[in-house]
């Protein structure tokens, strides 16, 4: 039996279902925003740590990953470092480095993580090199960062949570997904957030992205892969926008 | 449902009650007033006696006396002895914040006049303390109230539950002689009386003396349930209660009025037209006029369409909640000095803010509820033997059907019974930390506080004890217990308040009401059109087309907070406006109206009688003008060639194409809320019976499922539909994934103080912008489980307070016994209009996220074909 294709190859990079990109052995997964149940408003049970070790080590298996890289807001409060984090943290840690080697890079959300990782000797690194490509997390502009061979062109971030917001009748559906900007001089690969708590952000309705890595592309220079049981390619978003979110009736 | 602890009042005469006073109050007394009025008849000497009373009767009937005299005359005598502490001895609770200051006011005034006829006798006075505390009050106030605190203390059932675990004005409210419960009907259905009836018990139980309730309110029925409900159990037997029941003591006078004589005949712009001219000429026939329209924006665009006709200096204003308090205080004013000759209102002006002298009301449109319109109605007037005069104008065939049953009920003074929510347990939440903050707790003490509380009288000790769980964060993955707001011992059986924490939250979040955040809605060229609610504005996507202040507009795209917007004049909304909230028809009178079409069907389907009998038949027994009779006759005439008339005995259900859609209307007449719960099961159910999305549309008096192309339904599968078996679980189903359900998700989330609305300051909305709904209920009912207290809650709320399951499932047994028609038809019939150009409102989904991503994956598809070929 053939089996049906549910990744989509891009620039030599495979985008899969499970939200992560896979180069080689190396899968790069971001916005995981453990702890996001304690620092929203007060606090809320804890709900998604199981879910996220789970599909982390479903995807370690399907894919043979070696190496498993954050590209940032691995923990969602800001400030501090919230007892739920500490817990959601190490259990992510001790879980998943059972199996795979763990890189973090630093997010917007970060601050304090580097307190938790040093316990596991792991380090909180602000970029890193993946082939040709470098992985940021998004929200520094990279010419702050201090990177060897700053000629780089091609990256890969988190940061946007980027998701397609569509209605058909009278229910709005909403779809975490990839971006890829290109042209030329430049390439950008955006990770859709991999905790399923945190709320897109639509790129069809809004007016400008967050990281300033996107912010010279045009609309018809981003393609949009997004994600239900498989990869979809939905396009350009200069395309996407024209025909809005308002789905006419789906046929059966 | 007459019972022990209930008993009917009597009226006392005048010398009976003068004998109770101090002769200050009696001369005081006599000196304003020539007699007692009925309220003040029934309640002055049970309050004396120590009787607990409920008092309901219409404004304008000396009710405010009726409840605080006994009160006054008990702080002169002590006064006058010297003998007043520093400590409340009244507490009037009241849900209206505005009312709050009336009210002081009018005891301000007799304690002002008394103290002065003692003063004129020689007799001295200790000063007695008024103090009103609300939100809005002030620090230098509250401290103030600490210190000294009010003999008088006038309150909202918020700032109450609040007072309760204040660590020092606590302390002042422990010998309370009468407490005062205002506007029960107000509250008495909603959430905000169930916690309004838990402070009030967690008040009792720190009284050292007793504590008199005396409770206030409008026509309300069943009487005997609200009196329970006011005065709770104790050790597990209904407290007594003194009823005193003088609501119908007011003579009114109600009309229907129809503008034009056929609504079919004439176009919408003419029956506009004649429909201002109706209400032109009412107005200008009477002094002071008042006029309800049901909705915030028809309050808006009467006054706009009366003020075009009037002139613009003609004296008229509107008076709606979402107008600032300051303009609403305005109005308000204006009316009590005669400054207004029209005053227009959705619903704010319903309840007894003190509005002067109103000569005539008119409600446009039905009211939906007799209780609603008597209380409307019962706004002119004013004195107490002055005649109400109502007038009903109507805007279509239904509205007048309905408007003609409803007035009849009204003059023969048949309420519709309320029902109060059972046993809500996102109420009981903050209840159970209020008092986790007071002591610590036994649980078995705790259950019976909660018990004698009347909508927790049926609390089990296991839905009890999951909410002690919940609480204490006992989960299995809860491993340091850091959202647990209370510690719950399970072996031991105690609980008690966790952390420092926890007070600020309680005061930060206690209340029923949810908040209303509210985004800008911006035009390109930057002009501020308005506002819409945040949860309105996230369910809007790109291309959607919506109705904002009676215009309409294009969403383009969101610029962080706000919708950047085009307007399209007459384009089709893509979304509805089911945030208006229509008042939903009740359902007593929807059952009045089906023994109505019942008594027309019988008189044009007896052989002997002509038109002009049954027009003459209406006119008598309906009190209606010719033209209106001879409507109504004619629409049933019409809807009798065209199908069936739907009765009381016979169930029709209508079958026609649009669009090659295949269309079934049930005509179920038992008002919004029990259709909403058939609808959604008969709808899930015929998506799974033909494996397609089944949209609804849904009014008072049936519903509409669209089906699409070559789904046709047969007979038995109709009946299916209409099955009272596996109901509530076929609904359950049913809301899976619709805004409703992530709507009151949401709501009851933020009271069961899941999720905070106010946290050490935070923005209140934060969490509805970051977190998903959908993953939350979805995670929720993994990890926990259906039963989990919130989501337990949610699913009741829905079913039982938005939606009417039990009438729903009664409805259904009872369709057993009717005669069930099934007609086929070319198109809608007159009686199923209304419900076809709704349009439809909701869809309940058979097909998942896969299908809705993959067809707009083809739709990009075959554009960028498309493209490709035409290069």
């Amino acid at each position: 039996m053939v089996r049906e294709e549910i990744e989509v190859e891009v620039a030599g990079l495979k985008l899969t279902p499970q939200k992560a990109l896979i180069m080689d052995e190396t899968a790069v997964i971001s916005d995981l925003h453990l702890g996001i149940e304690q620092s929203m408003a007060g606090t809320i049970p804890r709900l998604q740590i199981k879910e996220i070790i789970a599909s982390v080590l479903n995807l370690v298996e399907l894919y043979g990953v070696k190496e498993l890289v954050v590209a940032g807001d691995m923990k969602n409060e800001f400030s501090r470092n919230m007892p739920y984090e500490w817990d959601d943290v190490e259990e992510f840690i001790t879980k998943v480095s059972e199996t795979v080697r763990i890189r973090v890079l630093r997010g917007n959300h970060d601050n304090y993580l580097a307190t938790i990782l040093s316990k596991h000797e792991i380090a909180l690194e602000n970029y890193l090199k993946l082939g040709d490509w470098v992985v940021v997390h998004g929200h520094v502009d990279v010419d702050n960062l201090e990177m060897a061979g700053s000629d780089t062109t091609r990256f890969i971030i988190g940061h946007e949570h980027p998701s397609v917001k569509v209605r058909t009748g009278f229910t709005t559906y909403s779809f975490p997904c990839f971006l890829r900007a290109t042209k030329p001089e430049k390439e950008v690969i955006v990770l859709p957030a991999f905790s399923t708590m945190v709320s897109g952000s639509d790129i069809i309705s809004s007016e400008s992205f967050l990281s300033h890595l996107l912010r010279d592309f045009d609309e018809n220079e981003i393609h949009i892969y997004a994600v239900e049981d498989r990869v979809y390619y939905l396009g350009k978003l200069g395309d996407l926008r024209k025909i809005a979110g308002v789905l006419d009736e789906v046929q059966y | 449902m007459k019972s022990a602890g209930v008993i009917e009042g009597k009226e006392y005469e005048d010398s009976e009650i003068e004998n109770l006073l101090h002769p200050v109050v009696r001369e005081w007394f006599k000196s304003k007033f020539n007699s007692f009025t009925p309220p003040q008849k029934y309640a002055i000497v049970e309050a004396f006696k120590g009787n607990n009373v409920l008092i309901s009767s219409p404004t304008g009937s000396g009710k405010t006396l009726a409840a605080f005299l006994a009160s006054i005359n008990m702080l002169i005598e002590l006064a006058e002895k010297n003998q007043l502490e520093d400590r409340v001895y009244t507490l009037y609770v009241s849900p209206l914040k505005a009312l709050n200051n009336d009210i002081r006011k009018n005891l301000e005034e007799p304690l002002r006049e008394i103290y002065e006829l003692a003063e004129r006798k020689g007799i001295k006075l200790q000063k007695i303390r008024i103090g009103v505390r609300t939100g809005d009050t002030d620090q230098k106030e509250r401290q103030k109230q600490t210190r000294k605190p009010p003999h008088i203390f006038i309150t909202t059932p918020e700032t109450l539950s609040i007072i309760l675990v204040s660590p020092k004005l606590s302390q002042s409210i422990r010998k309370i002689r009468f407490l005062i419960v205002d506007e029960i009907h107000a509250v008495a259905e909603n959430k905000r009386g169930t916690h309004l009836s838990l402070s009030v018990e967690r008040l009792q139980r720190i009284q050292e003396s007793d504590m008199v309730r005396i409770g206030l309110s409008a026509t309300i029925s069943p009487l005997e349930e609200v009196a329970k409900f006011l005065v709770g159990f104790e050790n597990g037997k209904e407290r007594r209660c003194v009823i005193a029941d003088v609501s119908f003591s007011k003579p009114i006078d109600i009309k229907v009025i129809s503008p034009v004589q056929d609504f079919f005949r004439e176009s919408s712009e003419s029956i506009s037209e004649k429909l201002y001219q109706t209400l032109v000429e009412l107005i200008k026939s009477s002094k002071t006029t008042l006029i309800f329209t049901n909705t915030r924006s028809a309050t808006e665009r009467v006054v706009y369409n009366l003020k075009k006709r009037l002139g613009k200096d003609f004296p008229i204003k509107a008076h709606h909640s979402s107008l600032s308090k300051n303009v609403r205080l305005e109005v308000e004013d204006e009316l009590k000095n005669g400054d207004l000759r029209c005053v227009v209102s959705s619903t704010s002006l319903e309840l007894g803010i003190d509005i002067g002298y109103i000569d005539l009301v008119i409600l446009l449109g039905s009211p939906k509820s007799i209780n609603r319109a008597l209380q409307r109605i019962g706004r002119s007037g004013h004195r107490l033997h002055e005649v109400s005069i109502g007038r009903v104008v109507v805007v279509d065939h239904d509205d007048l059907v309905e408007c003609t049953v409803l007035t009849n009920e009204a003059l023969n003074r048949r309420l519709d019974r309320i029902k109060i929510p059972e046993k809500p347990l996102d109420v009981l939440c903050q209840h159970v930390v209020g008092m986790a903050i007071e002591k610590r707790w036994a649980v078995d003490e705790a259950l019976e506080l909660i018990r004698s509380s009347y909508p927790y009288r049926r609390l089990t000790r296991e839905e009890f004890l999951s909410v002690l769980r919940y609480l204490a964060g006992h989960s299995d993955f809860e491993k340091k217990r850091v959202y647990g707001k209370i510690w719950f011992d399970d072996a031991e059986g105690t609980f008690g308040r966790r952390g420092k924490l926890v007070r600020p939250i309680y005061y930060l979040n206690t209340g029923t009401i949810p908040d209303e955040v509210a985004v800008k809605v911006i035009t390109t060229d930057g002009k501020r059109v308005g506002k819409v609610e945040e949860e309105f504005a996230e369910r809007l996507v790109k291309g959607d087309v919506f109705v904002l202040a009676g215009r309409t507009f294009r969403f383009l795209r969101s610029r962080g907070m706000n919708l950047i917007v085009e307007e399209v004049e007459g384009e089709k909304p893509t979304v509805p406006s089911w945030f208006s909230e229509q008042l939903p028809l009740s359902f007593d009178l929807a059952l009045r109206i089906q023994r109505f079409r019942g008594e027309i069907d019988r008189i044009l389907n007896s052989k002997l009688l002509e038109f002009e009998d049954a027009v003459f038949y209406l006119r008598k027994n309906y009190n209606l003008e010719r033209s209106s009779a001879e409507a109504i006759i004619r629409y049933f005439l019409e809807q009798n060639l065209f199908s069936y008339i739907p009765t009381d005995d016979r169930f029709v259900v209508e079958n026609f194409q649009d669009n090659g859609s295949e269309c079934y209307v049930f005509h179920s007449l038992v008002g919004r809320r029990a259709n909403s719960a058939i609808s959604r099961v008969a709808a899930w159910r015929a998506g799974v019976m033909k494996n397609c999305n089944v949209k609804i549309a849904i009014n008072d008096n049936g519903f509409l499922l669209k089906l699409p192309k070559r789904k046709k339904l047969s007979y038995s599968e109709i009946l299916d539909l209409l099955s009272p078996e596996h109901f509530r679980d076929n609904l359950i189903s049913a809301l899976d994934r619709t805004e409703i359900l992530r709507r009151r998700f949401r709501h009851v989330a933020v009271r069961s103080l899941m999720v905070l609305r106010n946290y050490l300051g935070r923005e209140k909305s934060v969490w509805r912008q970051q977190l998903n709904a959908d993953s939350l209920l979805r995670l929720i009912k993994k990890n926990f489980g259906i039963e989990f207290p919130v989501l337990r809650e949610t699913y009741r709320e829905i079913m039982e307070d938005s939606m009417d399951l039990e009438n729903a499932i009664s409805f259904l047994e009872r369709l057993k016994n009717m005669d069930l028609r099934i007609i086929r038809i070319p198109y809608p019939s007159p009686f199923a209009l209304n419900i076809f150009v709704l349009g439809e409102e909701d869809v309940v989904l058979m097909e998942d996220r896969k299908k809705i991503i993959k067809s707009l994956y083809e739709k990009i598809t075959r554009m960028i074909e498309l493209r490709e070929m035409s290069k």
